[in-house]
């Protein structure tokens, strides 16, 4: 049963004493993430699909050509990139079956946080999937150059940081009853500086060409990110309890 | 549990609207918010540039402070139930929320009306009604997740998660938002220009008074609540006690 095979897979990494125990904790419980999420290939899927979809319906709604601005490029891709990733994480939770295995995991010996943690690398394996499908596909259809460091630089920082906040909002609206479309109401709002920073990194990393981001901006995902990493750290406690 | 222990200390007068304490702030507040009016509308002279439209201001000013002292009981009160897991904290947050929410529709509505005709728009993506709008989400968000909460004592915890990380979030939404206006700049700035004497004055009472009328508000509010959750203790009471009979 899942709830058995997820404490066992705890317990296993338990005996470990001291400093290794968090991040062996983590790992154990990371791995029984990817087998879960990513063995039966569902939610990658659906999330590329969906971006693919998302930036086919903003080239009509906004009738793009090869000449289109940066700024409006790069709405696109994180719309594309926000949304598939909220698909992705409300997807990860699903309710009954969660609860099951949360037990399991609560009733082995691990930190919450390293929960939370797992978790949040689950995510984040997810999104740089569809990213990796993404990309190429708005660098094809836009005639964007997305192979340039500083616009994969702000694409790692805005996944980073949109992944923290969401993962802690999609372990709370799993256990509400209109939970898919309360992940995207909890989460957009307070998500807007990061959405904000990563939209303007990328217009620059469009526009120009040198290495490194735009600093203020990048000095906002970074700080956001981790600021809200350790805040979720701290407050995933309170939200696994029964 | 805290909420049934309650009813052996309950006043008779507490059923009632009756409630004196109240009833003297409520009276207070009504007081207070039309001699705000008195003087804003008769009292005080015409703003230099936008004449008499400005005097929305003295209403606006005092709803914005509001909504942020809201925000802030809702962050305080979230804090205190994660520690503390007493109803009472929780009740607190809920009803700051919902406080808070309507005095954040206002402000944006009073803005609304004040920027059509100094402005010639209802609505324009500047730093601070783009911030506003943001936390009237963030407001929304909490009572959504309130309401969608299923049965059972987790929904408090949520909310108070929500609660905390929302208003910790409320500066570097301002601050990011006001950035990216500084980068992208709009025609239309609010401009805020030296008040004079009666005006400073005028706005001086006009916060008291809402703050009175606030008070008044989120405590009638926190009465009915207690008194919702009293009701819903007992039912829940007697459904128990019908179970064996």
């Amino acid at each position: 049963m899942a709830t058995e095979q997820a404490s066992s897979i705890v317990v296993r990494a338990a005996p470990a004493s001291g400093w290794s125990r968090f991040p062996r904790q983590t790992l154990a419980l990371l791995r029984r993430e990817a087998l879960t999420e990513l063995r039966s290939r569902e939610t990658p899927v659906a999330m590329i699909v969906f971006a693919f979809l998302v930036l086919l319906i903003f080239s009509f709604a906004f009738d793009l050509r090869s000449d289109t601005s940066p700024e409006v490029l790069s709405g696109i891709l994180w719309s594309a990139i926000f949304f598939s990733a909220m698909l992705g994480f409300g997807r990860g939770f699903s309710g009954e079956r969660e609860r099951g295995t949360l037990d399991g995991m609560l009733l082995a010996p691990v930190d919450r946080s390293a929960i939370y943690l797992s978790r949040l690398l689950s995510h984040l394996l997810l999104m740089f999937i569809m990213e990796a499908a993404a990309l190429p596909a708005a660098a094809l259809l836009f005639n964007i150059p997305v192979w340039r460091p500083r616009l994969l630089l702000a694409v790692l920082l805005g996944t980073v940081g949109f992944a923290v906040v969401g993962t802690l909002f999609a372990a709370i609206a799993a256990n509400s009853r209109a939970r898919d479309v309360l992940l995207p109401v909890l989460v957009l709002p307070v998500s807007v500086p990061i959405v904000i920073a990563s939209v303007e990194e990328t217009v620059a990393a469009l526009s120009g060409p040198s290495l490194l981001p735009p600093l203020p901006w990048m000095r906002l995902s970074a700080g956001y990110t981790l600021l809200f990493f350790i805040l979720s750290m701290v407050l995933f406690e309170h939200v696994c309890e029964e | 549990m805290a909420v049934l222990a309650a009813p052996a200390r309950r006043r008779a007068s507490d059923a009632t609207s009756r409630n004196g304490w109240l009833l003297i702030l409520n009276g207070a507040a009504a007081l207070l918010v039309l001699a705000t009016l008195v003087a804003a509308l008769a009292l005080t002279p015409p703003e230099r540039v936008e004449g008499n439209v400005f005097r929305i201001f003295y209403v606006h000013v005092p709803l914005a402070w509001l909504m942020y002292v809201a925000f802030f009981v809702v962050f305080a009160a979230s804090a205190l139930y994660l520690w503390k897991r007493s109803d009472t904290w929780d009740r607190v947050a809920r009803v700051s929320a919902e406080v808070g929410l309507l005095f954040t529709t206002l402000v944006l509505i009073s803005g609304s009306i004040w920027g059509r005709p100094v402005w010639g728009v209802w609505w324009t993506w500047d730093a601070r009604l783009t911030t506003t709008l943001v936390l009237w989400f963030i407001y929304l968000a909490y009572l959504l997740l309130r309401a969608y909460a299923q049965e059972g004592g987790q929904a408090p915890r949520y909310a108070a998660v929500l609660g905390i990380i929302g208003f910790v979030d409320v500066p570097i939404v301002q601050f990011s938002v006001t950035w990216w206006r500084t980068l992208h700049p709009q025609s239309t700035v609010l401009e805020s220009g030296h008040l004079s004497g009666s005006m400073l004055a005028t706005l001086f009472l006009s916060l008291i008074a809402f703050t009175v009328f606030g008070l008044a508000i989120f405590l009638q509010r926190f009465r009915l609540e207690t008194l919702r959750d009293h009701a819903r203790a007992l039912r829940q009471q007697l459904d128990d006690e019908e179970g064996f009979a």
